[in-house]
């Protein structure tokens, strides 16, 4: 395991904190997500149950049902997927896994070349920014995740191309990092997530 | 992966996440089909793929490492 320093803000001071990038999801940080994030987001669901919200409403949290323990066994040992997390003040803020072999780029002037493509990426439940939430502890996490995934395409040879479905709440967030918005094709995932990829030129600027 | 960045980067970049919360991946409420094959959806065949080449790497490698000489035997005919 390799650990990268890396910065995010405190929101509460507005500066930047020393954070640490980790080339793996670990059982560390599945604990992480076991004990903690889940008990803040039981908080939520509670707090949005009372208040008339229900599952089929999409103010319910869009990722309250993923195990990422599964989604780390599904992948072990397999060579095209890979996972990263940010950890902060001994506590996991954020994780991210990538497929960096078996998706190809859907943009016309990059068509059916490889890209990495990010499987999943959620940041933790005290850091969301929904009106449900309480207010975030760090903001920064998604990009310092998006980031990653750029270099690592680098990395690969895949010239910094990345390509994510992403959740409806956060279009702005992919618009703001330079991603170009594809649509939602009718035959994934529902036609409900908007399918968003980000050009080499696009990439070397947010990089 | 070579990877650095600075408390400047951060800080350039901290009103990209200001109004939304990043998250990809597929959403929460997949509808059960009854009777839907596994095979039939999209994640399942790439990753069971995956796990196809694993196993077979896996077994050139085991076959290759126990008995390298060994040639293919024939069925007299």
């Amino acid at each position: 395991m390799t650990s990268y320093p890396v910065f995010i803000i405190d929101v509460s001071s507005r500066q930047p904190v020393e954070a640490e990038l980790l080339d793996t999801i670990g059982e560390r940080q599945l604990l992480d997500w076991q004990f903690q994030w889940r008990r803040t987001l039981e908080g939520y669901l509670r707090r949005l149950a009372d208040n008339g919200v229900t599952r089929q409403s999409l103010d319910w949290p869009q990722s309250w049902h993923w195990d990422w323990r599964a989604k780390i066994d599904e992948v072990r040992g397999l060579l095209g997927h890979t996972g990263y997390s940010v950890v902060c003040r001994d506590v996991t803020q954020g994780m991210m896994r990538l497929d960096l072999a078996s998706r190809m780029a859907r943009i016309d002037d990059q068509m059916g070349k490889p890209l990495v493509y990010v499987d999943y990426l959620e940041i933790a439940p005290w850091n969301w920014n929904e009106p449900y939430a309480d207010p975030p502890l760090y903001r920064g996490i998604g990009q310092l995740l998006i980031r990653t995934a750029i270099q690592r395409s680098f990395d690969e040879g895949f010239h910094g191309r990345v390509g994510l479905h992403s959740l409806p709440q956060a279009v702005t967030f992919y618009e703001r990092c330079g991603f170009i918005n594809l649509g939602a094709n009718p035959n994934e995932y529902r036609g409900l997530l908007p399918y968003f990829e980000i050009t080499t030129d696009r990439a070397k600027t947010f990089l | 992966m070579t990877y650095s960045t600075t408390a400047d980067w951060a800080l350039a970049r901290a009103a990209l996440d200001e109004t939304s919360t990043p998250g990809a991946g597929p959403l929460s409420a997949r509808p059960h089909v009854p009777g839907e094959a596994f095979w039939l959806r999209g994640e399942e065949t790439r990753l069971a793929f995956a796990r196809f080449v694993n196993m077979a790497r896996a077994s050139v490698a085991g076959r290759s490492k126990s008995s390298p000489m060994t040639p293919i035997s024939r069925s007299a005919s």
